[in-house]
């Protein structure tokens, strides 16, 4: 992952700077663009194996330049945005970014996002690994087996759809009608409370403590995330 | 008597006319009746009765007429020789001229009396009315007190439509009607100058004083195109100088409008008046009381964003400015302890400016909750997750009913809502307290509660809690900017929901929210 080549296309210099800096330090290559145009320039140029797109940029939208990256190659994208425009960043995410970080955001966070972006293009062609792990869960794709600390929790095949769909995503966030579509299917579109009933159900049988919840975590508005490389046990 | 005021001129005329002769020509053939010895001494006082009678049912010409005709047919039936005019008796003629002088004074005095009487009744009835509009008129707010005066005046006076229209410079419009809604109609289509008859200014009737009505005036316009109906008539409503409106009246084809009528609508006009000057107040006093709470909340908000948001920048810029201090050499924990400064500092002022944007578009109005359904427990259990990762000692406990069903909620906002009320709590409670966070559902209504096991709410405090920037004498010790509980309760009423806060009898504050969901949950969410 270190050493892969970020484009940022941001226009406020303060946190164009201070993330340019930040992710140097931390081994990538970074190019920095304050306008909508220019990025979509410097893309085809610096070959970037990541995107950080804000969506608030002064000349084009950030909708537009994220159309037109998806149209030019899979390159990743983690869209930046603000508190409050939950609207934006489901759209932003069903139209093909990768994944987003809200502003103000942590260089923790940053880092984060920026890693699981990148793995996973790096896996995709090949695929997912046979067994997922992250903490006490263990997922075996080819046995459709769950275990939570040892012991096999039953999940239905519904409740197992969505685990797996997030755990192909481990790490980043997936709408609540990217689920829908992919474990119910296609022709779904409207029907979100499903997902945010089975979530529920699916969190309180993985869950040893459902109010302590470890694995799952509802981003409110947007979607859900699985988290990965939890500590095996606390 | 309750004639209606615009009555027919002429028929009352024939009324009274044929009342008199009836009630001469049944007595003369009672008076026939009797043994002829008896007319001449008794005649003169039946007639008399009879007059009595008529001009104190019918009014003074009818009691006139009756005089006169009573004189004559006296004087054809009954004094010799009979069926003559002529009188052959001198003594006949004495009794004759001093019976029709009696009885033309008896009609006199019996009509003034009636007339007094009606003239009672009438004043009365006058006084009852301006006493049920002035009721009217200060009971509603302008248009409702309008539309009730309207309709009571088209009863009042057997109009045919009657209109009220407020037309102050000062922004009060308002329109009224009753009766036909066709001539009503043609009535408040008119140019205010349209009117051919317009009452002049005169004096409204008080207490003691009968009032002077003012002026019929007949407005010949140059051109015919006005369009005022002819049998109507048009009264300004004024207010030292000022028109403030008018008040049109039309009555039935061939009906006439009197001094009486004049007078009623003049004061009528009068009582309008004042109620549209109360209304101009009342709409000031308003517009102050919003300018005034305009203004509070303007320098509220600038008390707190000069305190509240200078507080954290003053950490910030403190630390950032020791940062790069290169003569002080200081260690890491040093350095680690500023960043960390900095970095809570920032997300405080996150957290105010995010309350402050959620403030301003409650109160513009502009909030439309995207509700889908939701299972609240995974919303409630991350929220109180994500408090506890800033709330040091606290223990953040949460309990779901297990009858909790999902609910019609944005779940950011709920989110909000909920983290709002949890960071509540922690800044009322010691560190190691519990702050409880707990939801059940009830007839598809959610509850969720947040109790804490503080101070508790001054009671004077309850009613004030969720205003924003309120914030009491002991939370002022507490960092917040008084926001947090006013986007909650923004935020829950959005939802069509409820807050309330209430001390608990063990101690300490809750508050719970309960947001309902207009139907039960979808099928397949069960």
């Amino acid at each position: 992952v270190s050493g892969a080549r970020i484009l940022l296309i941001e226009d406020d210099p303060a946190v164009a700077r201070t993330v340019a800096q930040n992710l140097r330090r931390h081994g990538f290559v970074m190019e920095v663009a304050g306008t909508g145009e220019e990025g979509l320039e410097k893309t085809s140029r610096f070959r970037a194996d990541l995107v950080l797109l804000d969506l608030g940029l002064p000349d084009i939208s950030g909708f537009d330049v994220l159309d037109s990256l998806r149209n030019r190659g899979n390159v990743p994208i983690v869209v930046l945005s603000v508190r409050g425009a939950e609207r934006d960043k489901v759209r932003a995410l069903d139209a093909g970014a990768d994944d987003y970080l809200t502003k103000p955001f942590g260089v923790d966070e940053l880092l984060a996002r920026v890693r699981v972006a990148l793995r996973h293009a790096a896996r995709s062609p090949t695929g997912a690994d046979a067994v997922f792990r992250s903490g006490g869960l263990a997922i075996d794709f080819e046995r459709r087996l769950v275990t939570v600390a040892g012991e096999e929790v039953r999940l239905t095949p519904t409740e197992y759809g969505l685990l797996s769909a997030l755990a192909a995503n481990a790490g980043a966030v997936l709408t609540d009608r990217a689920l829908l579509q992919r474990v119910w299917g296609a022709e779904y579109g409207n029907e979100n409370h499903y997902v945010h009933v089975y979530m529920a159900r699916l969190r309180r049988k993985l869950e040893a403590d459902p109010s302590r919840p470890r694995y799952i975590r509802t981003e409110p508005g947007v979607g859900y995330r699985l988290l990965e490389d939890l500590a095996s046990e606390r | 008597m309750m004639t209606n005021v615009l009555r027919y001129g002429a028929s009352a005329f024939i009324r009274q006319l044929a009342v008199a002769l009836v009630a001469v020509a049944v007595t003369t053939l009672l008076l026939l009746q009797l043994p002829r010895p008896l007319w001449l001494p008794s005649g003169s006082i039946v007639y008399l009765l009879a007059v009595l009678v008529v001009s104190t049912w019918a009014g003074r010409a009818a009691g006139l007429i009756a005089a006169l005709a009573s004189f004559l047919s006296f004087d054809w039936f009954f004094t010799e020789p009979r069926f003559t005019l002529t009188i052959r008796e001198p003594h006949e003629w004495i009794a004759l001229l001093a019976y029709v002088v009696v009885a033309i004074v008896v009609s006199e005095l019996t009509a003034l009396q009636r007339e007094h009487l009606l003239e009672a009744k009438n004043r009365e009835h006058e006084s009852r009315l301006l006493h049920d509009l002035t009721d009217l008129l200060a009971g509603h707010r302008l248009g409702g007190a309008l539309a009730a005066a309207a309709e009571r005046l088209l009863e009042e006076l057997g109009a045919e439509a009657v209109v009220i229209r407020i037309h102050s410079e000062d922004g009060v419009t308002a329109t009224a009607q009753a009766g036909s809604e066709a001539a009503a109609g043609v009535m408040r289509a008119a140019a205010p100058a349209s009117a051919t008859l317009v009452l002049g200014r005169g004096d409204a009737a008080s207490g003691s004083h009968s009032g002077a009505p003012g002026r019929w005036m007949r407005i010949v316009p140059p051109y015919r195109a006005t369009g005022f109906p002819r049998n109507a008539a048009r009264v300004p409503i004024r207010r030292d100088s000022r028109t403030l409106g008018d008040l049109s009246v039309q009555w039935p084809a061939g009906g006439h409008i009197g001094g009486r009528e004049a007078r009623l609508l003049d004061t009528v006009a009068d009582q309008l008046a004042v109620a549209t000057e109360r209304e101009l107040l009342l709409v000031r006093a308003l517009e102050a009381e919003i300018l005034r709470r305009t203004n509070e909340l303007k320098s509220q908000l600038l008390d707190a964003v000069s305190h509240d948001l200078r507080t954290p920048l003053a950490g910030i810029i403190a630390s950032a400015g020791s940062l790069r201090q290169t003569d002080v050499d200081w260690t890491d924990e040093d350095r680690a302890e500023f960043a960390s400064t900095i970095e809570q500092e920032a997300e405080r002022l996150n957290r105010i400016v995010g309350n402050l944007l959620d403030l301003s578009r409650i109160q513009g109005g502009a909030l439309r909750p995207a509700r889908a359904w939701h299972d609240p427990s995974l919303l409630l259990v991350d929220a109180a997750e994500r408090v506890r990762s800033v709330a040091g000692d606290h223990r953040v406990i949460v309990e779901l009913s297990p009858d909790l069903e999902p609910a019609l909620i944005d779940p950011v906002e709920i989110d909000q809502v909920v983290t709002n009320l949890l960071e509540n709590a922690l800044k009322h409670t010691r560190p190691g307290d519990e702050v409880r966070l707990t939801a059940r559902s009830r007839d598809h209504i959610l509850e969720v509660g947040v109790e804490d096991s503080g101070p508790g709410i001054p009671p004077a405090a309850i009613e004030r809690l969720f205003e924003p920037f309120y914030r009491t004498a002991q939370s002022k010790l507490a960092p917040g900017s008084g926001l947090g509980l006013a986007v909650a309760k923004g935020l829950v009423e959005a939802h069509g929901g409820r807050i309330r806060a209430e001390n608990r009898p063990g101690g300490g504050a809750r508050f719970v929210f309960s947001i309902p969901s207009p139907e039960p949950p979808p099928e397949a969410t069960k």
